[in-house]
């Protein structure tokens, strides 16, 4: 349990509330980083362990009398989308290059040089 | 002797080509961090050795290879192109937003509150020259704010064609630059080898990208053509076709290619698309609702009172409003010359009575417009403004990322050799794909705990 873990647990549901925000922000700025899926999978995780949370301290009788946690959920909701458009921009962009592959090799080492090929190639698409 | 002399002459050449190896290497160490650079590789070509033919043997230059990635490059400025819109879209729609007051007792919406509170004042004294003068200065003040509003949406409307001419001079000069450099290349084939050029060039179609989008033809000697939308040639080899804005029709503004020919449906993409959506979609479209909403308040008004009778039990001459609707009820709403005495907002049957100013008052909460009452159709339109600049800045953070994903995921891949990168590849989708799942899974769990608070 880290600081922060021990700080949401005497905190009530707002605390808990807070460490949801911190963790979805964490997502969100490793989900910009195209080379950090392992840093993503792990801030998914931890908020998988605060909503894991929330539902047994719900399900026990606590109430989110300030609307704290309904606000920080409301917020992960918003981060979540962005999150997920991100992750779906990453896979885009493996999928596609994994397909060019043709391309690739036009340019690399093993393959023909530009000016080598015939004809001219549209490099992209409107 | 003859073998030494060859000896000679394939280790003097191989020396010079392993120095231009080591000076490739050199411009790629001193260019690490130059944006648009792509890795350069110097190939080194076994050369045919039978020494009874003369072929001395030996290593020459097969040239250097550009690693730059054309799918990865593609990507960067696919991404660069939605950046560039929502960011466009984002700007344009905040400064839109300030506009839209929703303040219970400021803005337009103030405004119409007050009109009609004044008219419930009348109801109890209708005969008191000073409530009644206080409804003509409350019509006043709400005609005011109608054409206060409507001043800002034009304004914004006249900025927001300034942006695009401006946008549309950069693009401009961008495809100049870039036929500049057609021109070096078709001058010099050799110059495909400058790294700096080809840097350059890069950075060049990732701003055009920004702009608007705009496919790239690459040519066998090494020039590029650029389409906007696919279709509209902007650059062919030394030839540049600039792009012009026509702002002669008032109610919309029509890009137009080097011929004249009218190219606005081309674009789908970039700044200079948001540009022409703001200026020819979104503003237009509150204006819309701006001049319905004042026509609509202005003739229900009028129509009431017109039932009416003043303090000496005349019916009225003129209405309270007055507007021009060819040239947009909002804009030119104004009180007449209406006097407090004139005011008819007794019946005709009771004479010195509140009977039109009690019916005038309970304008204020029927829906007489698209089933909203008159301040909840100004607080729809408000909303709504305010729910497109959440979702633009929404939009423009995201894409802004995908860009910057783009851009990483593109370096790392020049990084790496062919076989690391098949790896990279496969270690990226899993991981990734294993995020998406994840997601999905945590949109289940949230659902589920916010079912339990409510």
């Amino acid at each position: 349990m880290t600081a922060s873990d021990a700080a949401g647990a005497s905190g009530g549901l707002a605390g808990l509330g807070q460490r949801l925000r911190m963790a979805g922000q964490a997502a969100l700025d490793s989900a910009g980083g195209a080379g950090d899926a392992d840093g993503l999978l792990a801030r998914l995780e931890q908020i998988g362990r605060c909503l894991e949370e929330a539902e047994l301290r719900l399900r026990r009788g606590e109430r989110d009398t300030e609307g704290a946690l309904r606000a920080a959920l409301e917020d992960w909701r918003g981060q979540a989308r962005q999150v997920a458009a991100l992750v779906a921009g990453a896979l885009e962009l493996a999928a596609g290059h994994a397909a060019s592959a043709g391309v690739i090799s036009g340019y690399g080492p093993a393959g023909a040089r530009p000016a080598q090929t015939t004809g001219c190639r549209l490099d992209e698409s409107g | 002797m003859g073998n030494l002399f060859v000896s000679l002459r394939n280790a003097a050449g191989a020396m010079k080509v392993f120095e231009r190896a080591t000076g490739v290497i050199q411009s790629n160490v001193a260019n690490a961090s130059t944006p648009g650079y792509a890795k350069q590789v110097q190939v080194l070509t076994a050369m045919p050795m039978d020494l009874d033919r003369g072929l001395p043997g030996g290593v020459a230059s097969g040239g250097t290879l550009n690693l730059r990635n054309a799918y990865a490059e593609a990507t960067v400025r696919q991404r660069a192109t939605a950046a560039g819109y929502a960011d466009e879209l984002r700007t344009q729609l905040e400064g839109l937003e300030p506009l839209y007051d929703i303040g219970q007792d400021s803005g337009l919406g103030g405004a119409i509150n007050h009109f009609f509170q004044s008219f419930a004042a009348l109801t109890v004294a209708p005969n008191d020259l000073a409530a009644r003068q206080v409804a003509l200065d409350r019509a006043d003040s709400l005609a005011r704010s109608f054409r206060s509003m409507a001043t800002g949406l034009v304004e914004a409307e006249r900025s927001t064609q300034q942006a695009l001419v401006a946008r549309v001079d950069e693009l401009n000069r961008k495809v100049e630059e870039i036929v500049a450099i057609n021109e070096i290349f078709r001058q010099d084939f050799r110059a495909q080898d400058d790294p700096g050029l080809q840097a350059r060039l890069a950075n060049l179609l990732e701003d055009v990208s920004a702009l608007a989008d705009v496919s790239v033809l690459r040519r066998e000697d090494g020039s590029v053509a650029l389409y906007l939308g696919g279709q509209t040639l902007l650059a062919s080899g030394s030839r540049a076709y600039p792009l012009t804005v026509d702002v002669s029709d008032p109610a919309r503004v029509e890009l137009l290619d080097a011929e004249g020919n009218p190219v606005t449906a081309q674009v789908s993409g970039g700044r200079i698309k948001a540009l022409l959506d703001i200026r020819n979609t979104v503003l237009p479209g509150r204006m819309a609702e701006l001049d319905q909403l004042a026509s609509t308040l202005a003739d229900d008004v009028n129509n009431l009172l017109a039932g009416g009778v003043d303090l000496d039990g005349n019916t009225p001459t003129q209405g309270l409003f007055a507007y021009d609707s060819s040239l947009g009820a909002a804009r030119t709403l104004s009180r007449t010359s209406m006097t407090a005495r004139e005011l008819p907002v007794a019946a005709p049957a009771a004479p010195g009575g509140n009977g039109i100013a009690v019916q005038v008052a309970e304008l204020a909460r029927q829906r007489r417009i698209q089933g909203y009452t008159f301040v909840q159709f100004y607080a729809v339109q408000a909303a709504g403004v305010g729910r497109m600049v959440a979702e633009a800045r929404e939009n423009a953070g995201v894409t802004r990322q995908l860009e910057l994903q783009a851009r990483q995921f593109r370096d790392e891949i020049q990084r790496v050799n062919l076989d690391e990168e098949a790896v990279l590849l496969m270690q990226f989708q899993r991981a990734y794909e294993a995020a998406a799942q994840m997601i999905r899974v945590l949109d289940e769990m949230t659902q589920t705990v916010l079912g339990l608070i409510r």
